[in-house]
């Protein structure tokens, strides 16, 4: 018979083994616990003066912009040159005009500083070339008995072709928008689209109207991402495809105007819009504007964006600074002074002849 | 047929291809269905056991929350936060009864500004864990629940006026090491709950964009390489909440306090988010008799 002691003593024994698993787990729990905290995520912080918010666009611009090397453009250099001209005793306006003028070494219309007081802007894309559009003598074409959906504005010409203006992809119109539109077109000999001026907007809607004008799946181009913070860490080019429409397209010749404001969105759909059978581009070369744009943000709160992904035609090639049209035509002073758009007077000829294309 | 890419060089059309779904991917899926089949038998297995004690419990919360997502922003957020929680426990027939087992669910949205206030986060999480714990008794009046939890965390983080990176997406599914300590004294005549609660998620998958991937790239369909392996090389969360429970009449008070650590690194993308809510509710034990709730106010599951 073992004594009552005995007893006591290996029950409080037993307890103690029962109890050590408990001990150890909590324990490698709480060390576990004081490790990862103490590993964690070290942000990098710049201070919110001249200084600090000049090297904070620097390095926002360094590891995410998409276009260095296309363009040969030495990054740490323009950190030299202006690094210097930096000092923290400049007010809001002054810093303001010197990173805008650093940015705009970039030659990127995607590329904004957005203050509450200005923004920073590179539009040399189309200010330094012809215009190529008067609106006045739009109206002389539309007139006032022309109808709009969905941000198209539409009218059948007199010599019974279809003219439709698109001056924004921000508005998008919807299937049932272009289902109206290319059904009272079906009628005509041929359409006009006219997206001079367009500066762009969603891809999206660049999208679904090309994809009224295919009927089969057609390869126009590829997109990349950057995977890094190097200039050059870039993904794998992923194909991008015009999906033909189920519901209805247009089968009949189309020309799409361009000039050079015709940027960004527009500037993609006129890529997706030449691989298209039966469309003809006329007008001036794109403004171009091939990088899906970001934003971010330096320490005082002010909004960068940049091109941020490349998107590239079907042969892999850059659309970055614009497309060449299938036929270069350029506003003639004689024909304004006529109240005539030249170009919409080409299409109109093209697509009463289209034989002769 | 050979085109130039954007680096100079000439490459073939075919390795533009997109690549099939890789190895990596596959075993991550995988790993996710094994843990959720090697956690399903155990969860009927635990489910309804007649007569069986259950604690439920519910509460509002408000706090504080930090947020920094290098995907939409290089700066900090700071704002508020409101939670909704809801847990219950049970005990179960698992191991003579000494296995409990716990579906915890977490609702935390929060609004957040930059140190110059010109631009807007808005957060949303959504938890759900289920976990089994095996209960110690230690000492007198402290009661240890050790187990593991399978579960998930989704949520968003909106800026409002980035254009084509707008939000980043949270997506994990995990396998998480739990920890309960409940110490239970008297002060007079009123019976008082003092409960600690850890989980810290150890292995399993994620979701995220590649460092400069836009959500329009992924629309096109370009998924690869989205879900990746986590444990603590590149995801760290603690869910930590301290709780204090006065029994009452028909039910019990509880006042918790809430911090959780989220934090993820990966693909030169860094995340962290830190709530601190505190949270009151109410919770009560009772027992299921011929398919209707009895309520218990002798016995609780935390004892």
């Amino acid at each position: 018979m073992f004594s009552n002691n005995y007893i006591l003593r290996q029950k409080t024994k037993d307890k103690r083994q029962e109890d050590r698993p408990v001990l150890i787990f909590c324990l490698l729990f709480f060390i576990f616990f004081l490790f990862f905290l103490t590993a964690c995520v070290k942000i990098e912080t710049f201070s919110n003066d001249p200084r600090g918010n000049f090297e904070a666009l620097w390095k926002i611009m360094d590891e995410h912009y998409c276009f260095f090397q296309y363009k040969e453009i030495d990054w740490n250099k323009i950190h030299s040159e202006y690094a210097e001209r930096i000092d923290n005793s400049m007010n809001d306006e002054s810093l303001f005009l010197l990173l805008n003028e650093m940015l705009q070494e970039l030659k990127d219309g995607h590329v904004n500083l957005s203050t509450p007081f200005d923004v920073g802007r590179y539009w040399k894309w189309f200010e330094d070339y012809p215009r190529n559009f008067n609106s006045n003598i739009l109206d002389n074409y539309l007139g006032s008995q022309y109808a709009i959906s969905g941000g198209i504005s539409y009218k059948i010409l007199e010599d019974n072709i279809g003219y439709m203006y698109y001056g924004d992809f921000s508005s998008g119109p919807g299937e049932t928008n272009l289902d109206y539109i290319i059904d009272k077109f079906s009628i005509c000999e041929g359409i006009i689209i006219d997206v001079r001026d367009n500066g762009g907007g969603l891809l999206s809607n660049a999208d679904k109207l090309a994809a009224r004008f295919v009927n089969e799946k057609t390869l126009v181009g590829y997109i990349q991402h950057k995977t890094g913070k190097g200039h050059n860490d870039f993904s794998e080019p992923f194909a991008r495809y015009n999906e033909p429409s189920s519901r209805l397209r247009y089968q009949k010749p189309v020309v799409v105007l361009t000039n050079r404001s015709c940027y960004s969105a527009t500037n993609d759909f006129v890529n997706a819009m030449r691989y298209c059978p039966n469309v003809t581009i006329v007008g001036d070369k794109t403004g171009g504007g091939s990088g899906l744009p970001f934003n971010s943000e330096i320490p005082n709160g002010w909004s960068v964006r940049f091109s941020a992904c490349p998107i590239f035609d079907a042969n892999m090639q850059q659309i970055e600074s614009g497309i060449e049209p299938d036929i270069h035509v350029d506003l003639s002073e004689r024909d304004m002074k006529k109240g005539k758009d030249t170009l919409i007077e080409t299409a109109r000829n093209l697509l009463k002849t289209p034989t002769q294309q | 047929m050979k085109s130039p890419d954007n680096n100079g060089c000439f490459r073939s059309r075919m390795q533009f291809r997109r690549q099939k779904t890789s190895g990596g991917n596959q075993t991550i899926f995988a790993f996710c269905i094994l843990s959720f089949v090697s956690f399903f038998p155990l969860f009927c297995l635990s489910q309804e056991v007649p007569g069986s004690l259950t604690y439920k419990a519910f509460m509002v919360g408000y706090g504080i929350s930090s947020v920094y997502d290098s995907y939409l922003s290089p700066l900090n957020y700071t704002g508020e936060n409101v939670g909704l929680y809801y847990e219950q426990m049970k005990n179960t027939k698992l191991m003579n009864g000494n296995v409990s087992a716990q579906h915890l669910f977490n609702l935390n949205y929060s609004w957040s500004k930059n140190d110059p206030e010109t631009a807007s986060y808005y957060t949303g999480f959504l938890e759900y864990d289920y976990g089994l714990y095996r209960r110690f008794k230690p000492v007198n009046k402290l009661q240890v629940f050790a187990g593991m939890q399978g579960g998930g965390l989704f949520g968003v983080i909106y800026n409002t006026r980035n254009g084509n990176n707008p939000a980043t997406g949270k997506g994990h599914v995990n396998l998480s090491l739990s920890a309960i300590a409940d110490y239970k004294l008297q002060i007079r005549s009123q019976p008082l709950h003092f409960r600690y609660q850890l989980n810290v998620p150890f292995i399993g998958a994620m979701y995220s964009p590649q460092f400069g991937q836009s959500y329009y790239e992924i629309g096109l369909g370009a998924t690869d390489n989205l879900v990746h392996f986590a444990s603590f090389h590149n995801y760290f969360f603690a869910s930590n909440m301290l709780s204090a429970e006065i029994p009452l009449n028909n039910f019990t008070l509880r006042f918790s306090y809430h911090f959780s650590f989220y934090e993820t690194r990966i693909n030169d993308l860094d995340t962290r988010l830190i709530t601190n809510t505190f949270y009151i509710g109410f919770s009560y034990n009772f027992f299921i008799v011929s398919g209707k709730q009895k309520n218990n106010n002798y016995r609780y599951v935390f004892e």
